[in-house]
């Protein structure tokens, strides 16, 4: 791996200015802003789960044009194909009259991809997006196509329409790095939002960094050292998801059916890494941990019958889990 | 970087002297009280069961404490890693030190080889050395006051203190204690001088003489080894005085009359002055004497010294001296054929014979002053601090002790010799008056001193010679004590303070009527 071509103090910068442009253009949820900056400068893909008109969208857009990429948005329905988002061979004629096979690419070529309502789709589309995230690459007709640097793909998920949909599988919700939910806005935010939508200059993002830029970012976030009581820290709260685990609080053992994969313990170190960075530190704390571990983890547990009966949510037994387990004492 | 990495260990080691401190004077503080607690359960615990030197003993928990703190302290680990961790804990510092520290070694390496990126962990140690420096131990580790446990502790210490203050039952228990241990030393004392005139007299024969050595030296050293159990003593030199009573010969006194009434005839017979005493050397000087005047008797005098010493021999068969009868047969015979040769032979054994019999009666004496010694003894035992615990125990509850000594005096009259148990004893000794003794002791204990300051030969009980009480019949006797038998009174005496002390433990009595039982059974001690 080449050495990063940012120091910290321009990480911090630069993750700063992105924010304060983002900022700019969606009111409050600073929150959803952080954990998707995170999981941008992470290399990961971010799953938003929310109601319809809270701004995912305006803020996959508006973070497009602060880090100046390339952005596309897929509107997931039934009827989408896979070759509609990866693109396919068109034969076309050259000036030859000869006729040939010409790739056309699809809407995952672009640096922010925004998949909305990825639950309406049918798996096998589902599945050609996934692929394209995890693997960095869609293959069509033999060829593979390796796509550009950075790729981010932000999914949503409206948690209230169900009817038709096609939920993700556990196996494809494990490659979100984070998945976040977007509140609702609070009264003094609406008013915000009324006066900034409802006038006759609509703010805008202005680009703060670029795709090579952010790359550097995601390369030196992952140089941050993290002691080996800290990663240790991670391993057992991961372990602790698992009700079978002997570390395991009563209300996994009650209500989880199965607990989180290593990815998930990944994600937290990983987001902890940039946290710091973000928080002016050069290591990963407990802190960092326990502050990524909802986001990483909350879409990674699989509840049983009786925690979906008693309405235990995934939020309340990752809780419970940081409650319970704690930093070593020294 | 090693600079940096030196400084941050300098930092570290700073860092866990004060951390150290801290914890040592929190751990006093927040502790405290558990040794105020152990204070004030010794001290509950001297109310419950006698404590000698309670006070010292209550003052060893707080005493301890610091030394338990400091040991605590100096034996706690404090490795720099768990004090960067520590201090990133209390002082919320990121876990910068720790991975610092952790950093410092081979994992630098490792880590850095695949990152790529060792600026990253120059500037993570600069950022912890920066961090440590801005901390001052003296402030971020302070030594405050933990005024919750401190105030438990002082409200311990203050019921420690009451309770020290306040009047314990166990004091008199104490006092008595301490008082029947020096009786005990006392009469240690008395057998070890008794054992050393024992050990001067050479008239007693060796073995009884080593024997009886043994017995007053094991009772002395039970004695001086006793801590102050009343019961225990006298139950150790009971066992000893039973010992030696066994081997008290009742026909001694006999034995002895038999003896000076013989050396006084032998005496007159040989024409010789008898010494003082009437010992062995004499008489046997007196049989050599009468030997040589054999040859110048005439055969009427011979004849009648011979019935004389056969009457001697048949005296002293009578009281049991075999040998000696033998030989003063033996004699006789030698006397009436008139061989003087013959006479000489058996007058010399004869006068072997009396002295065996001299050292045998010497052994008696010597036995008989030791039971005499044992039983001065327990008595003095049995008597030391009754005063105090009468006082006491009068103190405590007047109207209980109404008529109760009346039922002991009951009792006891079963058990006495019948010339002691004229009626007087069972009189109830009306109300309270526990403490009175004068004229029931004397009566109990007359056959005792009769033996004891005479000399005489021991006859408890009835005068059939034995040496023994006739229990007298009755219908209401205790269950297991023999009737129409002859049983010793120390051993009645015994099973009645077993069956008495059972019933202490094993029923409800209150503790007052406790002490006034085992106050009785002490005077009726033999």
């Amino acid at each position: 791996m080449n050495e990063p071509s940012i120091t910290a103090e321009k990480f911090r910068d630069t993750a700063a200015a992105i924010e304060e442009q983002v900022g700019q253009v969606i009111v409050g949820q600073r929150e959803l802003v952080r954990h998707t900056l995170v999981t941008l400068l992470a290399g990961g893909n971010a799953l938003l789960e929310g109601v319809p008109g809270l701004g995912k969208t305006l803020l996959v857009r508006t973070l497009a044009q602060a880090v100046d990429c390339v952005f596309s948005r897929i509107q997931f329905t039934p009827d989408l194909m896979p070759a509609d988002i990866v693109g396919t061979n068109l034969i076309v004629e050259d000036e030859n009259g000869r006729r040939q096979f010409q790739f056309e690419s699809g809407p995952i070529f672009a640096n922010l991809v925004l998949a909305d309502e990825i639950n309406r789709a049918t798996p096998k589309t589902q599945s050609a997006l996934l692929e394209a995230m995890q693997e960095r690459s869609v293959t069509v007709a033999k060829t593979t196509r390796r796509l550009s640097e950075p790729f981010f793909v932000l999914a949503t998920q409206n948690p209230l329409e169900m009817e038709g949909t096609y939920p993700l599988p556990e196996a494809q919700l494990d490659r979100f790095f984070f998945k976040v939910d977007v509140p609702f806005p609070s009264e003094e935010e609406l008013v915000e939002i009324a006066n900034r939508t409802t006038g006759v200059a609509i703010p805008q993002a202005e680009p703060v960094a670029d795709g090579p830029t952010v790359v550097a970012m995601q390369t030196l976030a992952r140089g941050v050292p993290a002691a080996g009581h800290v990663t240790a820290y991670a391993a057992r709260l991961l372990q602790a998801t698992h009700p079978r685990d002997q570390g395991a609080p009563e209300v996994v053992r009650r209500t989880v059916r199965y607990g989180a994969s290593p990815r998930g313990m990944q994600a937290m170190i990983l987001a902890g890494k940039i946290l710091a960075l973000l928080d002016g530190r050069y290591n990963v704390a407990f802190d960092d941990l326990r502050q990524a571990a909802l986001p990483a983890l909350r879409h990674r547990l699989i509840l049983n019958f009786e925690a979906q009966a008693e309405g235990v949510t995934a939020e309340e037994v990752i809780a419970g889990v940081l409650g319970e387990v704690l930093p070593d004492e020294p | 970087m090693d600079q940096a990495v030196d400084e941050l260990h300098a930092h570290l080691a700073l860092f866990g002297r004060r951390l150290r401190l801290r914890d040592g004077w929190l751990l006093a503080q927040g502790w405290l009280w558990v040794a105020c607690l152990g204070a004030v359960l010794i001290q509950l615990a001297g109310r419950v069961w006698p404590v000698e030197r309670l006070w010292l003993w209550t003052l060893v928990p707080p005493a301890a404490w610091p030394l338990i703190v400091i040991g605590i302290s100096r034996l706690r680990s404090f490795p720099s890693m768990r004090v960067a961790r520590r201090v990133d804990a209390e002082l919320g510092l990121k876990e910068r030190l720790a991975t610092a520290l952790a950093l410092e070694g081979g994992e630098v390496g490792r880590l850095g080889a695949w990152m790529g990126q060792p600026s990253l962990l120059a500037l993570q140690r600069q950022d912890a050395l920066a961090v440590a420096q801005a901390v001052d131990p003296a402030r971020a580790f302070g030594l405050h006051w933990l005024r919750r446990p401190l105030l438990l502790a002082l409200a311990l210490a203050a019921a420690t203190a009451s309770l020290a203050l306040l009047p314990s039952p166990m004091d008199a228990v104490l006092a008595e204690r301490a008082v029947v241990s020096q009786a005990a030393e006392e009469q240690a004392e008395q057998i070890e001088a008794l054992r050393e005139e024992i050990e001067k007299a050479q008239e007693l024969t060796p073995e009884a003489r080593e024997e009886l050595l043994r017995q007053l030296a094991e009772a002395a050293q039970q004695l001086r080894a006793n801590p102050g159990d009343r019961e225990e003593a006298l139950a150790d030199l009971s066992k000893v005085e039973e010992a030696l009573r066994r081997r008290l010969d009742p026909n001694a006194p006999a034995r002895q009359a038999a003896m000076r009434a013989l050396a006084a005839q032998l005496h007159a017979l040989a024409k010789a002055e008898a010494n003082e005493q009437g010992d062995a050397s004499g008489t046997a000087e007196a049989l050599g004497k009468l030997a040589q005047l054999l040859a110048e008797m005439s055969d009427a005098e011979r004849a009648a010294l011979a019935r004389s010493l056969a009457r001697m021999a048949a005296q002293a068969a009578q009281v049991g001296d075999g040998d000696l009868a033998q030989a003063l047969a033996s004699l006789a015979q030698a006397a009436q054929s008139g061989e003087g040769e013959t006479m000489a032979q058996a007058a010399q054994a004869a006068a072997e014979a009396i002295r065996q019999v001299e050292g045998e009666l010497a052994d008696q004496v010597a036995l008989g002053r030791a039971v005499s010694q044992l039983s001065a003894g327990r008595q003095a035992i049995a008597r030391a601090g009754q005063g105090q615990v009468m006082a006491q125990v009068q103190g405590q509850g007047q109207s209980q002790n109404q008529g109760l000594p009346g039922g002991g005096g009951g009792t006891r009259a079963d058990t006495l010799p019948p010339f002691a148990g004229t009626g007087k004893a069972s009189r109830p000794q009306g109300e309270g008056q526990a403490g009175a003794t004068g004229e029931l002791d004397q009566r109990v204990y007359v056959p005792w001193d009769r033996q004891a300051g005479a000399g005489e030969l021991l006859i408890s009980g009835q005068d059939t010679g034995q040496g023994e009480i006739e229990a007298r019949e009755r219908e209401d006797l205790l269950p297991g004590a023999p009737s129409q038998a002859l049983v010793p009174y120390h051993q009645v005496y015994y099973e009645y303070l077993g069956a008495a002390n059972q019933t202490l433990e094993r029923s409800y009595v209150p503790s007052g009527l406790k002490d006034y039982v085992r106050a009785y059974f002490s005077q009726l001690e033999p």
